[in-house]
């Protein structure tokens, strides 16, 4: 047996933005275990509960990232609306659904832009993230914010956009579809990037059942779950589906994030064209008295939300459930077997966000 | 439309072989969380058969144990811990234990000890109550005597 | 700043921030704001380094990590605390794993405020640690008998 040696690694490291600590038990240059260190980042917002009315407390949940901020801020006021029992108007669904699928355009362009940092292509890099300053554009045009908006309340949206700037959104990912095509392109087909992603980081389908995989990391081992079906929002309108990928690879979770770019832009286009006029919110009297559950499907996978409340302005229990948590114990078993080199690519390609983790 | 999930109560001692049953038919495990009550906690423990969603709702002591299911669901020891450390549940046989280091943070059980701060302070003893309801009869007392002797006054005066 | 006479190297580390400041921090360094037009460059290295960039307040956790970064890093340095929460813990002050801000543990120099900060705050932010590096370089040659 060759000599162990363990290699700490973060959580302070170039490639990742974030803090994350891993202790890497190596042989020669194989991983052969890695013991996670989470914490860096825990701040116990969910406590915060406790101490905020309900209203308030829609706030520090957006901020429990933010880079999902949206989708966070939509779980939330959804699992409220299951508790007070109300059926939002029409157009606050499509809205939502509006601002939940560029959310994903701008989440998923980001990892892009981090993937190609990580494998060392420094341009791609920079293309990838030029082309999300259109979708920080968009945002700040319609809700006011880059990468919080607080558009939601419980019962609607705080904000309308009108039809002209809905039409100019589209015309804007027209451009942008032309450009990402040409980005993507490099991504799937170049041959150094294919070295470095194909064939990396396997995962097949019934670990990703059994170690809890979730989102594009579960699609790209071919298990077809996508929590957008359950249709909350205006999703049960739309007409989409399931990308899945059976390679099981880094290379699959790349290219299953990358159509569902595309596809984000179809669903755009769909809710745009089938967006009814009408009020954006109803008022919601009283305080909340009961449990209820939401799920939800933010970019990274499926999110759980979970509220009790007992009758008064504060709640008792607001449980998040992130993506990144439970997709830290199928990292863990892809490590294993790894090469020491392709350790940041890996803990990349499950898209991770370790504020949402700790929260 | 809104999807339905399902909230079952559930037996500590019968948590083990629920996961057991889940697992064998291919479903995963979704999340597990903690909720102060006042007997102590509620644990949720998820699970999802493709979009089936299920909860096992299994009520706890504060001193009461539950075994782990983390040598089932691997993906069910970082919720341990979190619960662990958070909470102050106690868990039996865990796969990997963090010894409530998985956060690492100065305050030890911090939902806990809000919870029991909460309960401690609305409360009066009977003899405090049995007081403060004779002092509000007596200030009513007094109150209804300066009405009649202001209205006695108000007669004499006109 | 009218004139730099170096080129002064940023590293970059998230506290306990939720991702916002950083990714505001990392969009600064991307073609639409790009502050590598004032020389800055975003090193991953602490002995690199001549300022350091906060994201987020300090927790029990990542305390140490902080103070490491910063005695790595050589003299004379800058200290910028991004968004509100680096300044004085922001929407988490309550929560019970917040210490505060980052200048309960070291020396900020500039503050910039903001939930999130935007790109064209936190460029002004370096800016102005770039003219505050400036002074205390020729500070510190003065102490050590240096010719300015």
């Amino acid at each position: 047996m060759a000599n162990r040696t363990i290699i700490p690694f973060g959580p302070q490291h170039p490639v990742l933005p974030e803090p994350i600590h891993l202790d890497l038990v190596l042989e020669d240059e194989k991983v052969v275990d890695a013991i996670p260190k989470i914490g860096y980042v825990h701040r116990g917002l969910e406590q915060l509960a406790e101490k905020r009315d309900f209203n308030d407390y829609l706030y520090v949940i957006e901020r429990t990232c933010g880079i999902c901020s949206f989708m966070h801020g939509m779980g939330y006021v959804e699992a409220m609306e299951r508790i007070f029992d109300t059926e939002i108007p029409d157009r606050a669904k499509y809205l939502r659904t509006i601002w939940a699928e560029m959310s994903r355009v701008h989440s998923h362009l980001l990892w892009l832009g981090l993937l190609a940092d990580a494998f060392g292509f420094e341009a791609l890099f920079y293309q990838t993230w030029r082309l999300r300053e259109q979708i920080l554009d968009m945002f700040e045009e319609s809700t006011g914010g880059r990468v919080i908006f607080s558009v939601n309340k419980i019962g609607g949206v705080l904000k309308d956009m009108p039809k002209e700037m809905l039409q100019k959104f589209v015309k804007n990912f027209d451009g942008m579809e032309k450009e990402l095509k040409k980005l993507t392109n490099v991504f799937l087909n170049d041959y150094t990037v294919q070295s470095r992603l194909k064939g990396v980081g396997m995962l097949s389908p019934q670990d990703a059942v059994y170690l809890g995989a979730a989102g594009p990391m579960m699609r790209a081992s071919g298990i077809k779950i996508d929590t957008r079906t359950l249709g909350y929002a205006a999703y049960s309108d739309i007409d989409f589906d399931i990308i899945t990928s059976k390679e099981c690879d880094c290379y699959a979770r790349c290219d299953v994030r990358i159509q569902e770019i595309f596809q984000s832009f179809h669903i755009i286009r769909q809710a745009v064209n089938k967006i009814p006029d009408g009020e954006i919110s109803v008022a919601v009297k009283g305080n909340p008295n009961g449990e209820a559950f939401m799920r939800v499907e933010q970019p990274r996978g499926e999110a759980i939300y979970y509220c009790r409340a007992n009758g008064t302005k504060f709640l008792d229990r607001v449980r998040v459930r992130t993506p990144t948590f439970t997709n830290l114990t199928p990292l863990l078993h892809t490590l294993k077997g790894c090469e020491l080199a392709d350790v940041p690519l890996l803990i990349l390609t499950i898209d991770p966000c370790i504020s949402c983790t700790e929260r | 439309m809104r999807e339905n999930y399902e909230l079952i109560d559930l037996s500590p001692d019968l948590l083990p072989l629920k996961a057991v049953k889940a697992k064998s038919e291919g479903a995963r495990l979704v999340q597990i969380c903690a909720v102060n009550t006042d007997y102590g906690y509620d644990l949720l423990y998820s699970f999802a058969q493709m979009y089936h969603f299920l909860t096992y709702k299994v009520p706890l002591k504060p001193d009461e144990e539950i075994v782990s299911i983390s040598d089932i669901y691997q993906s069910a020891s970082l919720y341990e811990n979190e619960m662990r450390e958070l909470f102050g549940v106690q868990i039996r046989h865990m796969k990997l234990n963090y010894k409530d280091k998985l956060y690492t943070i100065d305050e030890v059980t911090p939902f806990k000890k809000k919870a029991e701060e909460k309960k401690a302070t609305p409360k009066f003893t009977p003899e405090q109550i049995e007081e403060m309801k004779k002092a509000a009869a007596a200030k009513k007392a007094a109150a209804a005597k300066a009405a009649e002797e202001q209205a006695k006054e108000d007669k004499d005066n006109g | 700043m009218a004139k730099v006479s170096k080129s002064p190297w940023m590293l970059h580390y998230d506290g306990s921030s939720c991702n916002g400041c950083d990714i505001e921090v990392l969009a600064c360094l991307t073609p639409v704001y790009d502050v590598e037009r004032f020389g800055v460059l975003n090193t991953g290295n602490p002995k690199h380094a001549d300022i350091l960039l906060i994201t987020g307040g300090i927790n029990t956790q990542n305390k140490p990590v902080v103070e490491q970064l910063y005695s790595q890093m050589p003299e004379p340095k800058v200290v910028c605390a991004v968004g509100i929460c680096a300044c004085n813990g922001g929407v988490f002050k309550d929560c019970y794993n917040i210490i505060g801000g980052v200048d309960k543990v070291l020396p900020v120099d500039v503050y910039v405020p903001g939930c999130a900060a935007r790109p064209n705050a936190i460029i002004d932010g370096v800016v102005k640690a770039v003219a505050v590096l400036e002074e205390k370089r020729k500070k510190y040659k003065k102490e050590r008998g240096e010719k300015a």
